[in-house]
């Protein structure tokens, strides 16, 4: 099985290549390893975040922050999977996955700041569905995954300190739990279209727990 | 005397809230984007209380000096501001028709989602001034992530951009609720509009006036659970976001 990983930015995003290696799959990275033929899964890691997107509607959007957070979180994501869709077509896996965070559930989310990477994010919860209206019926599946840390998105001392208090899982277990959450299956019961679990577009963390959008 | 702004008012929803609020008695500045577009023009013949704005929420500059003219005509305050401009041409940005057209999924969310927010941030210095406090979007309901149906052939941006407004307005809800202000998030149905070729889209099923008629109650209306952010639609029903 062939599997291609986009970026490699974090310490979560290196260690989920390390699993797929160890579970024996072949890993492309974009970029650096670029598939030949086919791919069966397509790994989107873009997750990305700026130290500076703290501020409030009072102190002014800082827009400069908000095109650098979109273009890497949406614009070249979209790019990616543009890019790489003719190799999943080819392949049989048919599984597209992403990185995200509950703090852009528009529905969860309390706080009063960060409006690059949750807009940017919400823009590429909306997309999700849309891509599986057109791809589900030749057999793709989706997998959208919070990974719950920041300490792999961000290596300021500030950002590492707020890890420290927050953090509650590490970026291995994160990979590990975010490798079984994109090769298992979904539960379906006897082809029962009202007991399938695929058609659901839903996205869960590192603890098992399932999102609101 | 109480003061509005609403953009995007040159035609469809914008211009009929315009009309709406008018009747109301209110002040209305109507945003207008469109220079070959005279109807706020005929509107303001009859209605003193009408000032037509030059209003593109696509840029700072262009917001800024709207706040400027507001605040000379109402000394300094404005009570109800409506988010209602939106591009929403056809684009070919889908999977499947490559190659897709990605800048326009940046250009949607500049002006969909970040004109909202430009627009509060920019006014709430007037908006600070009134006891009313009312800050309304027009969404839609393709920002309803559970409910999506479009398919192949229909366009990525403006769905993806609505979802990124709402965001934007959460965020701001969470910020601003505290602090006095009361949201309105609107799903006006399908509407007919004046396309890009200048048709009308007839094939849609409501007209923008009674939208419109229906929305503006929505919009005057002091809630009992205004700690509540919900997307109301044309038929009062609630929408998931
Ligand atoms: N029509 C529907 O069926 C429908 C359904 C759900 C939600 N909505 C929402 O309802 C609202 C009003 O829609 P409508 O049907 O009345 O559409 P409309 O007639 O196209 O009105 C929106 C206006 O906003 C203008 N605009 C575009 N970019 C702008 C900018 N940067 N600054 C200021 N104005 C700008 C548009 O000009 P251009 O034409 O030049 O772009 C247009 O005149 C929108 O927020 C829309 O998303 C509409």
């Amino acid at each position: 099985m062939a599997v291609l990983i986009t970026k490699q930015n974090t310490i979560f995003d290196k260690e989920l290549k390390s699993i797929f290696e160890r579970e024996g799959y072949t890993v492309f990275i974009a970029g650096e390893n670029e598939p030949t033929g086919y791919i069966d899964m397509y790994i989107d890691t873009s997750n990305y975040r700026s130290d500076k997107d703290t501020f409030l509607i009072r102190d002014g959007l800082d827009e400069k922050i908000i095109r650098e957070v979109y273009e890497e979180n949406v614009l070249n994501s979209m790019r990616l999977l543009e890019n790489y869709l003719p190799y999943l077509e080819k392949g049989t896996g048919k599984r597209i996955c992403f990185l995200t965070s509950h703090e852009a559930s528009i529905n969860e989310t309390t706080h009063d700041n960060g409006y690059a990477y949750k807009m940017s994010k919400a823009a590429m919860h909306n997309l999700y569905p849309m891509v599986m209206n057109i791809l589900a019926d030749d057999g793709y599946t989706i997998r959208i995954y919070d990974p719950l840390l920041s300490n792999g998105h961000n290596t300021n001392e500030q950002t590492k300190k707020q890890c420290k208090i927050n953090n509650i899982v590490c970026d291995k277990l994160s990979a590990e739990g975010a490798f079984n959450y994109f090769v298992r299956k979904r539960g379906t019961e006897h082809d029962d279209p009202l007991r399938n679990d695929e058609n659901r577009i839903v996205f869960r963390d590192a603890l098992g727990r399932e999102h609101t959008w | 005397m109480k003061s509005v702004i609403i953009t995007g008012a040159d035609r469809g929803l914008g211009l009929s809230l315009s009309k709406e609020y008018l009747n109301s008695g209110y002040t209305v500045f109507a945003g207008k984007y469109l220079e070959d577009y005279t109807l706020l023009e005929d509107l303001q013949e009859t209605n003193k209380n009408l000032h037509i704005i030059k209003l593109d929420v696509d840029s700072r500059e262009s917001i800024s000096s709207a706040v400027e003219a507001v605040s000379k005509i109402t000394n300094n305050t404005l009570d109800v501001l409506i988010s209602n401009a939106a591009l929403m041409g056809e684009v070919n940005c889908t999977l499947r028709k490559p190659p897709m057209d990605i800048e326009a999924v940046w250009r949607s969310f500049s002006v969909n989602a970040l004109g909202p927010a430009r627009l509060v941030e920019l006014f709430l210095p007037l908006l600070d001034n009134s006891k009313r406090k009312r800050l309304c979007f027009v969404s839609s309901e393709v920002s309803c992530i559970n409910l999506m149906r479009h398919r192949i052939g229909e366009g990525f941006p403006y769905p993806m951009s609505k979802s990124s407004m709402n965001m934007g307005i959460r965020i701001m809800f969470n910020d601003l609720y505290p602090q006095d202000y009361t949201f309105r998030l609107y799903h006006p149905g399908w509407m007919k509009r004046i396309q890009h070729d200048g048709s009308r889209s007839e094939e849609a099923m409501y007209d923008p006036d009674d939208i419109a008629a229906h929305a503006i109650k929505y919009f005057e209306t002091d809630l009992k659970d205004e700690q509540r952010l919900v997307m109301i639609d044309f038929r009062s029903q609630e929408w998931p976001f």
